[in-house]
């Protein structure tokens, strides 16, 4: 009886007690590498309401436009009669349409000209904690997708790495970009060859970081030489442009340089990826 | 039943700020619209749904994306807790309170996830609660609490306090 009474008088700070407890073995059991891993069901189940979300993102989207649309339309019926310039009306509508074509067009024959077999993707959602850097997806198990496939995306004409898959679930997986501080990518100088190691710092506006290149190559490198993936690891296909040199420091107290890098895509604006499935 | 109300709402949040909140954001940062809306749940009512709910919150929020399981459950709990301790302590007036418990449930946010990350070995969050990035979002969570706070308060299926006729 008067444990029970212990137990009632007690009650919140036993159930917080146990909600910590939960979460630091779930820490335990996440940080390790285990083979199924709890997010990989949270993933999956949460994933239907990250594409429901983005859904109902689209649909908020489209009838704004429509309703932008149709008080243009107002506008230029008025405009029609009064003036007789029905032909100067082009929509906002109509414009974003051919935007998107444009950009579809071009992302379709960026993934019909890349010499590995790749999965299309739709970026739905972005990390919903401030602490990391990930994305989702809208493909998952079902397309094909496994952990730590390549990511990468058209722009401005060219192919550019995006990150790798970190969390798959049934229909969505979760991008570790290039740029989280988990990331480390090989990679070469196209123009001199010498080989390091990029990281970022976590934040998706900042530079890219190359380290482990001799300080000997300095006087070889130039701002703008292009860093490509060196292909040294399994994960990364030799030859994906990273970024572009911003900056090299020599410092005294480091054996190698460090080289700060402008990414070769905005990864704030990535609307849609390629995850590469395998080489052709 | 408010708990169960309470989780929804968060799972709700957490799923609309991954998806439709990248759009309005400011500097390329988001305000934490989850926290937000735990801190009001937890203010009206009270240590034990704040602390269910938090860690709620944080299971999700943690499933959604790069975050070990139990990073955000951690502090969300801790923060729910809190949070709803002040409850019938403090007066709450429609502005400056708000903001004042979103900027100190930010800070708190930020220690925690400093204090986890140093215990299980996780990198790239000292970083960012260190970078101007964090304090744009801590001061857009707050300028934002006021107005959830505003609109969260409509829902009476959230205030069983105001159900019960007493006085927050």
């Amino acid at each position: 009886m008067r444990v029970r009474e212990q137990l009632s008088r007690h009650k919140e700070s036993i159930t917080f007690a146990t909600l910590i407890a939960v979460s630091l073995f779930s820490l335990v059991f996440s940080t390790e590498s285990l083979r199924v891993r709890p997010e990989q069901i949270g993933q999956s189940f949460l994933g239907v309401f990250q594409q429901a979300g983005s859904a109902i993102g689209s649909f908020f989207g489209r009838t704004v436009t429509s309703v932008r649309e149709l008080a243009e339309l107002q506008r230029q019926h008025a405009d029609l009669i009064e003036q007789l310039r029905a032909y100067e009306a082009v929509t906002d509508e109509v414009e974003a349409l051919r935007a998107e074509n444009v950009r579809l067009r071009g992302a379709l024959a960026f993934s019909e000209t890349q010499s590995f077999e790749n999965i299309p993707a739709r970026v739905i959602g972005k990390e919903p904690g401030s602490f990391f850097a990930g994305f989702s997806i809208n493909r998952g198990r079902t397309a094909g997708i496994e952990r730590n496939m390549a990511v990468i995306a058209s722009w401005d004409g060219t192919q550019g790495l995006v990150g790798r898959i970190a969390e798959v679930g049934l229909t969505t997986s979760v991008v570790m970009p290039v740029f989280d501080a988990n990331s480390f990518v090989a990679a070469r100088l196209l123009r001199t060859r010498h080989e390091g190691i990029v990281s970022g710092d976590g934040v998706s506006q900042g530079l890219l970081t190359m380290r482990y290149v001799p300080k000997s190559a300095q006087s070889e490198l130039g701002v703008g030489d292009v860093i490509v993936t060196s292909g040294m690891s399994s994960i990364f296909p030799e030859g994906i442009r990273i970024g572009t040199i911003e900056a090299v420091h020599a410092r005294a107290y480091e054996t190698s340089l460090s080289i700060e890098l402008r990414p070769a895509v905005d990864y704030s604006r990535v609307e849609y990826v390629f995850v590469v499935k395998e080489r052709m | 039943m408010i708990g169960v109300y309470g989780a929804l709402v968060l799972a709700a949040a957490a799923v609309f700020q991954s998806t439709l909140l990248p759009a309005s954001a400011v500097a390329g940062v988001t305000p934490d619209v989850v926290l937000v809306v735990l801190v009001f749940v937890a203010q009206r009512n009270g240590v034990m749904t704040g602390q269910v709910c938090g860690f709620v919150a944080g299971v999700v929020v943690d499933a959604m994306g790069l975050a070990p399981l139990g990073f955000y459950a951690l502090s969300y709990t801790v923060i729910g807790a809190a949070a709803g301790a002040t409850r019938g302590k403090v007066f709450v007036d429609p502005v400056v309170m708000p903001f004042v418990f979103i900027v100190a449930a930010m800070v708190v946010k930020g220690l925690l996830g400093l204090l986890v990350a140093w215990l299980f070995g996780i990198a790239g969050v000292a970083p960012r609660v260190f970078s101007g990035a964090y304090l744009i979002e801590i001061a857009y969570s707050g300028l934002l609490a006021p107005v959830l706070f505003g609109l969260l308060g409509l829902a009476k299926w959230l205030r069983p306090d105001r159900r019960r006729g007493e006085i927050a």
